[in-house]
């Protein structure tokens, strides 16, 4: 093997180590996921989308635009522009919250089928690549707005049925609790 | 022993002191029973350490005997330590059953392909075969240990301090060894007399790091997490996928032409 080639591996190495080692800034104390810190929920951003929609609306700017004076207008694109920004930066966190909740699914379940963790891993690459092209896109302007009512919608159904299948995970957690609190009363070790 | 020099001879008599003191720490604290392969891993690296220097006092640095015994006991080791980063990827996710069955089939196939790719890449140097195993072994340590914490990161697995020290120490020790292999096959002759000395600062580096990682002991038994039978998995995550994909679709609809600019 090639002196270079075992060079670069090694560097490669030691800086994929140094990055996971990294303690990541969202982590509570603990060894496994923790329900709770996800669990509070995603869809605190995405119901904010029909205030945003009317925000938008292409008819109030083309009022504006015809009546208004053009400093104004100026103003109000700017500002409309700054709205979807935000807006867009808030889904992308909504997004990851709920893509976390379902690693932590995939984390608690005793099977899981490398099909579907190697598919939402491409996903999750494919998605935050195009985002930030989105992002840059809504930078230089050369976005359409309302597309992002059909994302809303999407992130939203997403956020409820995980909230009902952690809803669901809830209950079985108390039940585990309760019958290991019965096994280490009858002197058992759950463990 | 004279052949050894002073360096390379307080170095080694560091590095017995403090795997000494490592093994009595993992056995006085009881983590000998919660970390069994690292710490016979660490037994046979003293032993190793012993019988060496029997071996040379008595027939000399250059003599078949110690060659031999250098060979057999070297061997043991790197076996021991394939044990040992086996026995880290349990501890880290062997009690989440579902990513556990998928990691380690992962593991294995990264570990057995690095391994295979270095000694194919070897280019058959019979004369350093110990070495060019080493190598390959030490290469495979590495990719297996940062795909393990790459695996615990991505799954929002929290890796407790003593088994992320223990990690970063291995996978240290295994890139070290893999630059100091390389560097040898490379220029053995000019290298030969600094190849050894390097290997064991590195090394004595790692078992500091281990000792201070296992100078508390370690909780015996460990929390189960929650678990949950497979049908909520079944039934929520292709739905999720299933959202995810069209979301993936709709950033594609952003644009006039509805063309993909990624």
């Amino acid at each position: 093997m090639s002196l270079i080639l075992v060079s670069g591996a090694v560097g490669l190495l030691m800086a994929l180590l140094l990055w996971a080692l990294r303690t990541p800034r969202n982590h509570s104390r603990g060894d496994a996921p923790q329900l709770e810190s996800v669990e509070e929920s995603a869809r605190q951003h995405t119901t904010y989308f029909g205030l945003i929609r009317q925000a938008m609306s292409e008819e109030d700017f083309e009022f504006l635009a015809a009546h208004g004076p053009t400093r104004l207008v100026y103003r109000t694109h700017k500002e409309r522009q700054r709205i979807a920004l935000l807006y867009l930066e808030n889904l992308r966190v909504d997004f990851q919250r709920l893509l976390r909740l379902a690693r932590v699914i995939a984390v608690l379940s005793p099977d899981i089928a490398a099909s579907h963790e190697f598919e939402r891993l491409r996903l999750s690459i494919r998605f935050s690549w195009r985002y930030r092209i989105v992002l840059l896109a809504l930078y230089t302007g050369h976005l359409l707005m309302p597309q992002l009512s059909g994302l809303s919608q999407i992130v939203s159904e997403l956020a409820l049925q995980l909230e009902s299948a952690m809803q669901e995970l809830g209950e079985r957690a108390t039940a585990a609790a309760e019958l290991a609190s019965t096994l280490n009363r009858s002197g058992l070790d759950a463990a | 022993m004279e052949d050894l020099g002073l360096f390379t001879k307080w170095l080694w008599a560091i590095t017995a002191i403090v795997q000494a003191l490592l093994l009595s720490l993992l056995v006085a604290r009881k983590n000998a029973n919660v970390y069994p392969a690292f710490s016979v891993y660490i037994f046979m690296t003293l032993a190793q350490s012993g019988l060496l220097f029997l071996a040379i006092r008595k027939s000399g640095l250059s003599s078949p005997i110690a060659w031999r015994i250098g060979l057999a006991t070297q061997c043991l080791v790197m076996g021991a330590r394939a044990f040992a980063v086996a026995e880290l990827c349990r501890l880290v996710l062997g009690r989440f059953r579902g990513v556990w069955l998928l990691a380690r089939w992962i593991l294995l196939s990264c570990g057995a392909a690095v391994l295979l790719y270095a000694l194919i890449a070897a280019n058959h140097q019979w004369r350093l075969l110990l070495n060019t195993a080493e190598l390959g072994l030490e290469l495979a340590a590495g990719a297996v240990i940062v795909t393990l914490l790459l695996f615990a990161r991505y799954y929002d697995v929290i890796v407790a301090p003593p088994l992320r020290l223990l990690a970063a120490g291995l996978c240290l020790y295994s890139c070290v060894s893999v630059l100091n292999d390389a560097i040898l096959q490379r220029w053995f002759s000019q290298y030969i007399s600094l190849w050894n000395p390097l290997g064991m600062a590195s090394f004595l580096g790692c078992l500091l790091l281990w000792t201070w990682a296992f100078r508390r002991a370690a909780p015996q038994t460990l929390a189960n997490p929650m678990f949950s039978d497979g049908t909520v998995y079944m039934s929520t995550i292709p739905a999720v996928n299933w959202q995810l994909r069209s979301l993936d679709e709709q950033l594609l609809k952003f644009w006039p032409q509805g063309s993909s600019r990624s």
